[in-house]
């Protein structure tokens, strides 16, 4: 399971920016409503298996809520809402990844709520694509590239952006406003 | 040999030298080795280092054959050879050339360095940073102790013990420095303490107190932003003009009774040598059964018929001097007699320096009947004893009890040079020590140039060394029990412990919470979890402790506040601190501090009346009083800070209340709501109320301070007697007491300590304004009613009013209520931050992991007070909640 893998090297996630040379890793892939998504293996730290999640109020409706990560609170994000896709039941293949990105030079740990966890992918930086225009209507903010294995596609997340890249910020100003 | 065993050797050896008796040979066997071993061993880069090596090997060997006093001379030698080879080591050679003791009869590289011009530079050298790093991380600890030191000297006056601490201090910090290239600081050091040891002048604390502000100040840009460039000029001119017009006995207590006493020599005139000798015999059996005594006083202070015996033997001496006209030796027994008298009255307690001093009579007296036998055999008198006047003085000050304050002597550090363990084991005085180094200029190491210049004589340096060991000695096992051993942890770690702690805590609620435990589990299985239990428990509480720091360095800047204060404003002010050990949570005692600056400045401005007249005709002493009290009381720390100045004016207040409408007329209101009132945020602005209640400035800074802190602060004044503010505040931030309360399906922590009251409304004590705003009546007193789950937006909660429960709770001075569905108990939980994903939620200060394993969000009383206010009063404007969830959805493009 890519949770053994993860360990050792997910430290490192903090040091290890992206760069279009550095594409050439492993990607956790996961399924969001049906779709396969990828994020970069360094940047999870641990995948487990769906907690109680408690609610907190006053947030944007993309932040699930807080979980206890063995004494640790984390929040949890969908993504799903995130992007703007239907929210779905929790199913028994529902996962956490908890990933870690690295904000103004704080690592933050963050659990990523996705519909079921696939596998780790080697996807080489010539087989990933930028991300087609899609007109208005499509999110492509958060997309790194799209990656080719075999006739598959996976769709390459920039977690960072994700959770961070301004994000953090907005979200303040909305709980101001 | 490596460098870093080189530096090891060297400090053993450095230990071994300045321990050691010049006839213990194997301490000089030791030394010889391990001068051998460095001689041969010093890599080619340090030169001067194995040259002096093999010289010093040369005169330790010589040491066995030699005379005492030779050898006492010789180990003078040896230790400031180690001191330079330790430079050597550790800075440069060059600067090692000058501190080469001549005695040791090497010769050194040309070009003699200056040692006060190397020092001189502004701008410091390259240093090792880890070292650097290292030393820069205990001076926090080394400023405290120095300016409380400092602080006990302006309150008590700096005597003896005090005056050799603080220079103990400062020689230390020069020494340290010196080895890092500070120059700066270096300097600042070396003229502070030759100021000191020059007996400083009236105002040796103010000086002194620039001196650490200075180095402090130094040490922590350093810490910040590394070594840079500084400037000590300002404090050092301090010196230069002190220096000229100093007067080194108008600090010096004892300095005036210095000169009244004149050793008188000996000489026999008309004194029957059969008597004499007698005398002697009987005399010297005398000291020798003294020493005896002291040795067991030494260990047992206690001692009653060990002190009587040891005042006998004086007493006996005294008499016999007296009546065979050696007026040297009765005056001397006489003094050490009156001593020991104050000691069998109780009246002094017989620690390490005044036992030393006593142990130095016996040794002056054993000197002076020495001299009478020569005397007696010669014919010849003896010139007057040179050690007298000093070691009278110092048997003064122990009489006037200075000496004897303490009964733990500090122990003197391994690489101390002997010429500052003269002066403090008081083998030498004060005077004849500024002598020296004004002849010296200052820059001559005081031993050396004491013997050098026939002082002292040597086999006094040796008996200093054996006092100082002694005294040592004697304070090894007080401290063994006082001082323990401390290792420095990262707080990063400790943080993570307690962490860990936490969640053990957390994951054994768990485990014995379980059904199948708590149902079926057997007799022994019960067994078993209670004491994992009771073990659980421990270990948490030793966690928590860890985090506990005492509140004294808090305090001792307030003591240095109030004396700032009261000397610029002319106000004559006795600080007194209670419970400064009462040991408090790391980060209270950070946040604990602004508040307190407040509020003692309040204390100092206001409370205190301007005019010490205005307080005797109220009945009151002169002098005011300011009280800082620390103190624990039903889990919670208390710290308290009262003045008997004039107290807070009722009525004022009252009125100006009124004024404001902050109270209704007509209103009766007890003194404590009257004295709440100037924590009021509006109140404290107020330019009349300040100068007629004489209080309140940023009152309400403090509140909420203390608040945050979430604790609790009281006002007690009375008129014209004084006014206690009393702030309560949890052991730690973090655990804190808490309700569990339910809305819809979700829990919620609500801080016991901001709760008042709950209850269960009745229809009638309902009323609502404008069909939406609610009001609770609560004896008579209208509130507003808040609903949680509104305002927290939590759907499937209680709507019915007579189900559910009203929290009455306080925010900013105002009661409000608050409606929940129910309480589910109460119970103490960990403050676990929501992580730093998430930011700062309105309304939410932290989460707790619950029995259950779940997460448990605790609630900011005072936020969600403001939430709902502002909902309220914005309510038609504030968009439904599905519209903002669009528009966040919207916002990531």
């Amino acid at each position: 399971m890519a949770t053994c893998e993860t360990g050792a090297t997910g430290l490192k996630s903090a040091e290890n920016r992206v760069g279009d040379v550095d594409l050439a890793e492993k990607y956790l892939t996961f399924e969001l409503a049906g779709e396969e998504y990828g994020i970069e293996i360094l940047k999870v730290r641990e995948i487990i298996g769906l907690l109680s999640i408690t609610p907190v109020p006053r947030t944007p409706e993309y932040v699930r809520g807080v979980i206890n990560l063995r004494g640790k609170v984390i929040p949890v994000v969908d993504p799903k809402l995130k992007f703007g896709m239907p929210r779905t039941e929790d199913t028994r293949e529902t996962c956490i990844i908890v990933v870690e990105v690295s904000h103004a030079g704080e690592a933050i740990s963050t659990g990523i709520l996705v519909d079921r966890v696939r596998e780790v992918l080697d996807i080489k930086s010539e087989d990933i694509e930028d991300a087609p225009e899609m007109g208005e209507s499509v999110e492509t903010e958060f997309i790194r590239g799209m990656g080719k294995t075999g006739d598959r596609v996976s769709i390459l997340l920039d977690i960072d952006g994700v959770l961070t890249g301004g994000e953090l910020e907005q979200l303040k100003k909305t709980k101001e406003g | 040999m490596r460098k870093a065993d080189l530096g090891k050797m060297i400090e053993v050896l450095a230990a071994d030298v300045v321990m050691s008796d010049p006839h213990d040979l194997q301490a000089v066997g030791r030394m010889m080795e391990a001068f051998g071993k460095i001689a041969e061993g010093a890599p080619g880069k340090f030169p001067l280092l194995g040259k002096m090596a093999a010289a010093a090997l040369a005169m330790a060997e010589d040491m066995i054959v030699q005379s005492p006093e030779q050898a006492a001379q010789a180990l003078n030698t040896l230790a400031d050879t180690v001191a330079a080879m330790q430079v050597a080591l550790c800075r440069t050679e060059q600067e090692a050339v000058a501190l080469v003791p001549a005695a040791l009869g090497i010769e050194t590289p040309a070009g003699e360095a200056d040692e006060a011009e190397s020092v001189a530079g502004g701008n410091p050298i390259a240093v090792d940073d880890d070292i650097l790093a290292e030393f820069l991380s205990g001076q926090e600890s080394v400023m405290e102790e120095l300016e409380g030191l400092i602080l006990d000297a302006d309150k008590d006056g700096l005597n003896d013990e005090r005056r050799s601490a603080i220079k103990r201090i400062i020689h230390t910090i020069k020494g340290e420095t010196g080895m890092l290239g500070l120059n700066e600081a270096q300097r600042l050091c070396h003229e502070t303490e030759s100021y000191i040891e020059a007996g400083g002048n009236g105002q040796t604390v103010d000086k002194l107190l620039s001196v650490k502000d200075w180095l402090n100040t130094t040490f922590q840009t350093y810490t910040s932003r590394g070594i840079v460039a500084v400037d000590a000029g300002e404090v050092l001119k301090l010196f230069e003009a002190g220096s000229e017009t100093a007067e080194p006995e108008v600090a010096d207590p004892a300095g005036g009774e210095e000169d009244k006493f004149e050793a008188h020599g000996i000489a026999l005139v008309d004194a029957d040598p059969g008597l004499l000798q007698d005398f002697i015999a009987e005399s010297r059996g005398h000291l020798d059964n003294a020493d005896v005594q002291l040795l067991t006083i030494e260990g047992e202070p206690e001692d009653q018929e060990a002190l009587n015996a040891l005042f006998r033997s004086f007493h006996t001496i005294k008499g016999s001097a007296g009546f065979l006209e050696l007026t040297d030796i009765s005056e001397l027994s006489h003094v050490a007699e009156d001593l020991l008298d104050k000691a069998r009255k109780g009246a002094l307690m017989l620690g390490g320096p005044v036992v030393d001093v006593i142990f130095e009579s016996v040794d002056a007296l054993r000197r002076l009947l020495d001299a009478v036998e020569k005397a007696l055999v010669t014919g010849e008198p003896v010139d007057p004893d040179k050690e007298l006047p000093a070691l009278f003085t110092h048997l003064r000050l122990a009489l006037s009890g200075q000496a004897g304050e303490e009964t733990a002597v500090a122990p003197v550090a391994p690489d101390k040079r002997l010429g500052e363990i003269l002066v403090e084991s008081g083998s030498t005085s004060e005077q004849e020590v500024k002598e020296v180094l004004t002849a010296g200029d200052g820059k001559v190491k005081l031993g050396e140039a004491l013997v050098q210049e026939g002082k002292v004589k040597a086999s006094e340096v040796a008996g200093a060394l054996r006092a100082q060991k002694k005294a040592r000695g004697a304070a090894g096992t007080a401290d063994a029990v006082r001082v323990r051993e401390t290792v420095k942890i990262d707080t990063d770690r400790l943080d993570k412990l307690l962490d860990v702690i936490g969640e053990l805590v957390i994951a054994e609620s768990i485990v014995s919470q379980d059904d199948e435990i708590l149902d079926d589990a057997s007799h022994r299985v019960t067994r078993n979890m209670r004491q994992l239990h009771k073990i659980t428990r421990s270990v948490q509480e030793l966690g928590m402790s860890m985090r506990m720091v005492a509140i004294k360095p808090t305090f001792q800047k307030m003591a240095r506040l109030v004396r700032d204060l009261a000397r610029k404003s002319g106000k004559n002010v006795e600080f007194v601190t209670n419970g400064e050990d009462t040991e408090l949570d790391r980060s209270v005692v950070e946040k604990i501090n602004d508040p307190l600056v407040h509020l003692v400045r309040n204390s100092l401005d206001h409370g205190i009346e301007d005019d010490p007249q205005q307080r005797v005709a109220a009945g009151k002493p002169a002098l005011a009083r300011v009280e800082l009290r620390a103190f624990h009381r039903g889990g919670n720390i208390f710290i308290e800070i009262a003045d008997d100045g004039r107290g807070l004016d009722r009525d004022a207040i009252l009125e100006k209340a009124r004024e404001k409408g902050v109270v209704e007329d007509g209103s009766e209101l007890s003194d404590k709501e009257v004295f709440h009132l100037i924590f009021a945020p509006g109140f404290s602005t107020a330019k009349k109320i300040t100068d007629v209640s004489g209080r309140g400035v940023g009152m309400d800074v403090v509140k909420r301070n203390i608040e945050a802190l979430r604790g609790n602060i009281e006002l007690i004044s009375k008129p014209g007697e004084g006014t206690t503010v009393s702030m309560q505040l949890p052991l730690t931030l973090a655990i804190i007491e808490g309700l569990i309360i339910l809305v819809g399906r979700e829990r919620y922590i609500v801080p016991t300590l901001s709760v008042i009251e709950s209850m269960r409304p009745t229809k009638d004590d309902v009323s609502t304004v404008n069909g939406r705003s609610e009001m609770l009546k609560v004896r008579g007193a209208l509130m507003p009613l808040y609903r949680l789950s509104k305002i927290f937006a939590i759907p499937g909660a209680e709507q019915d009013m007579q189900e559910a429960l009203v929290m009455i709770v306080e925010s900013q001075g105002k009661q409000v209520a608050l409606m929940v569905d129910k309480l589910l108990g109460q119970q103490q939980v960990v403050i676990k931050s929501l992580g730093r994903g998430m930011g700062k939620v309105q309304g939410i200060s932290g989460g707790a992991i619950m029995p259950d394993g779940r997460v448990g969000l605790i609630m900011d009383i005072g936020e969600v007070v403001k939430l709902a206010v502002s909902a309220n009063s914005v309510l038609k404007a504030a968009p439904p909640v599905a519209d903002r969830q669009e528009a966040l959805v919207a916002q990531p493009a």
